[in-house]
């Protein structure tokens, strides 16, 4: 049975574990996430979305990335399901910083 | 509900019938290079964008806001940053003159958009002079003071999330897990995108019937709101969504100015999706639709 994991602790700062299990193959990629999510991104995207022929790029306002990251993993995952995976907390982008009255994302 | 039945019994002129026409019409006209870009072909892409190119000779002006105008909009957001407005660099500006010349090509109406980076970490745009009148006049009593307003262009787009503090770095930017190569281009496209659909009359009140049919016809449309509150919290708050299979939830958002319904997320997303060969593969395969609609946006005036 095909097993998805992510993994965020509770500081977004600290490490992320991101394990992936699929029907052929296993990879478990951890990364230091001290600056910025998207060298999570990165690894995951040559490692494993490559490989299978995918592509993940969210929308500008990036709100929601990890949604279309669960989307991602569903399509690669045959037995991708609900109890499969489990996010502690996610990375968000509300609370920005202001945007002018009237201003347009 | 199908756009013959909807022509019967709402005439020609309903925005219901006539964002499936546009649809339609793109879909006949450029559908098969969606498939080719669906089927992960190679030249699928550039042969897209390649028939979408207009037959005109516009030249997108691209400005750049002042100083003066930077600091009334720090004030305006009431921005309590210590970060200066920042002058975009030569090799910047050189890549702006680039993306807004490939987006000129393939649209009908002819752009003049003012460039700056003031707010950072956010990116967004105004509609400004050269918008469809009822919209201008929804900006005109905030932003009628500034030069970028007496300059009379389609808007205003402040990049100062996507710029780095020394102006030439990609930071996190607003699509925070982007490629940066292509991070810039991505969110141009996105913000130009509304000014495209803020600038050709009509379009919004098409865009609007679209996303109200595809949340009255989708079997998920539950309740509007709950996608909002589940994926923005607060940060959507007084605008509307619709729900739907679409590419992304923040697809079906909607702005208001002064009780008009401006522009939406689903034309800038759209044209997000033509942004890049992989933008427009993932949404090809998964909101076909709503990219056909930007393509049938570019093609109006």
């Amino acid at each position: 049975m095909g097993l998805i994991e992510l993994y965020f602790s509770s500081n977004l700062m600290a490490t992320i574990k991101l394990s992936v299990t699929t029907k052929s193959e296993r990879k478990d990629i951890g990364v230091d996430v001290e600056e910025k999510y998207e060298s999570i991104f990165n690894v995951f995207k040559e490692q494993f979305l490559k490989t299978n022929g995918l592509y993940f790029t969210p929308l500008a306002g990036g709100i929601g990335s990890w949604d279309e990251l669960i989307y991602v993993l569903d399509q690669c995952c045959d037995d991708f399901s609900p109890v499969s995976y489990k996010i502690i907390e996610a990375p968000t982008l509300q609370g920005k910083s202001s945007i002018p009255d009237g201003g347009i994302n | 509900m199908e756009a013959a039945e909807i022509l019967e019994k709402e005439g020609s002129s309903s925005p219901r019938y006539l964002w499936r026409k546009a649809v339609l019409k793109a879909e006949i006209k450029y559908g098969k290079y969606l498939n080719k870009i669906q089927d992960n072909t190679e030249s699928g892409y550039s042969e897209l964008i390649e028939a979408l190119k207009k037959n005109h000779d516009y030249k997108c002006e691209a400005m750049y806001i002042s100083i003066d105008d930077s600091t009334r909009i720090q004030k305006l957001a009431r921005y309590s940053g210590d970060d200066k407005p920042v002058d975009l660099s030569d090799p910047t500006k050189d890549n702006i003159r680039a993306i807004v010349d490939d987006f000129q090509e393939i649209i009908n109406i002819p752009l003049k958009i003012h460039f700056g980076s003031v707010i950072p970490d956010n990116v967004y745009m105004f509609p400004c002079k050269k918008a469809v009148s009822e919209i201008a006049s929804a900006y005109k009593r905030t932003l009628k003071d500034f030069q970028f307003w007496k300059d009379e262009s389609n808007g205003f787009i402040d990049m100062g999330g996507i710029m780095a503090k020394d102006n030439d770095t990609y930071k996190s930017g607003y699509n925070i897990l982007g490629d940066p190569a292509t991070h810039i281009k991505e969110s141009l496209y996105h913000e130009i995108g509304h000014l495209v659909e803020a600038s050709i009359p009509g379009a919004t009140k098409i865009s609007q019937a679209l996303l109200k049919d595809r949340e009255t016809e989708s079997l998920l449309s539950s309740s509007v709101g709950d996608v909002a509150k589940t994926n923005f919290g607060n940060s959507l708050k007084g605008k509307t969504i619709a729900e739907d299979h679409f590419f992304h939830p923040y697809m079906g958002v909607q702005y208001t100015k002064n009780n008009i319904t401006t522009v939406t997320e689903l034309v800038s997303s759209g044209f997000e999706g033509l942004s890049s060969p992989w933008m427009a593969r993932s949404m090809a395969i998964r909101d076909r639709e709503s990219l056909l609609y930007a393509i049938a946006v570019s093609e109006m005036n």
